[in-house]
């Protein structure tokens, strides 16, 4: 596995976390979706993973324009946006 | 073009497409096992799209969401746009809803009624053989993507095969581009509308 798949893992991983703490939010949309939580915790992962895939080879050499550290931040970053968003279009 | 999510990994997905240089008219069309999925689809895009409006700066989008269509047919859920492929949000609620059945993508979606007049008598797989090999080509390449011609006419030395053809733009200024280039104008027995 590269450098650069191992960061997207890392990000999933973090991602997934991040979703886990904040399980009484993500309950309450998918109360309101036709969907499993695993399945909308599983798609909130690939939203955030596919928008770093980019990122993560730019952040190792010979490319390096930014470090793993600070991809994993915005990632993070994104996420939360990502979780408003689904908070306005599907809660009540 | 089939729009599915493709496995990198066993723990997470990501989508086929990227946004690209160039922009064209999209229409994705998801499918949903009954109309009440579907119609909770359409309204959730229609939310999409105010929501868009109202919070601009958290969506990385090229597009004006008035001048993005959603519609909804029977259990389709159809959202087009004309985009340089910057669908995410559109993906994400078209997912995350309902899981669809089916999601088709299409770029510059057109429908096109095909007609081709044979020899009376002819069968589609014997016409492959005899007829020049541009235009038998452009017969199997028919017969693989749509199926079967329906014979819509037969007169005393000829017949009329006719294919409905729906997806990806395939024709343009007389020429259908199915692999190679089919100038529909040399050949005075095909008919393109």
């Amino acid at each position: 596995m590269s450098n650069a798949e191992e960061l997207l893992e890392e990000v999933a991983e973090l991602a997934r976390k991040k979703l886990s703490e904040h399980e009484a939010s993500v309950e309450q949309v998918v109360a309101n979706l036709e969907v499993d939580i695993e399945t909308y915790v599983k798609l909130m992962v690939s939203e955030v993973v596919r928008e770093f895939t980019v990122d993560a080879q730019f952040a190792f050499p010979p490319l390096q324009n930014h470090t793993p550290e600070e991809v994993k931040k915005k990632a993070l970053e994104f996420l939360t946006k990502k979780l408003e968003r689904d908070k306005r279009l599907y809660l009540p | 073009m089939k729009l599915e999510l493709c496995s990198v990994d066993a723990k997470f997905y990501v989508f086929k497409y990227r946004p690209s240089s160039h922009s064209d008219d999209y229409s994705i069309v998801a499918t949903y096992k009954d109309l009440k999925k579907a119609a909770k689809v359409e309204k959730a895009l229609e939310k999409l799209l105010e929501d868009i409006k109202k919070h601009e700066n958290d969506y990385d989008t090229d597009w004006n969401p008035d001048e993005a269509r959603v519609s909804q047919d029977g259990c389709k859920v159809w959202f087009e746009v004309y985009t340089a492929g910057y669908l995410e949000d559109v993906e994400s609620v078209i997912y995350k809803v309902a899981v669809p059945q089916e999601v088709e993508c299409y770029q510059n979606y057109q429908e096109l009624t095909i007609r081709v007049n044979l020899p009376r008598g002819l069968t589609l797989e014997s016409a492959m053989l005899v007829l020049e090999r541009e235009e038998a080509e452009a017969l199997k390449w028919f017969k693989n993507v749509c199926g079967e011609p329906k014979t819509i006419g037969v007169e005393s030395g000829s017949q009329t095969i006719e294919w409905f053809y729906s997806g990806d733009e395939i024709y343009s200024d007389g020429t259908l581009y199915i692999g190679f280039e089919f100038y529909v104008g040399g050949h005075e027995n095909w008919e393109v509308e």
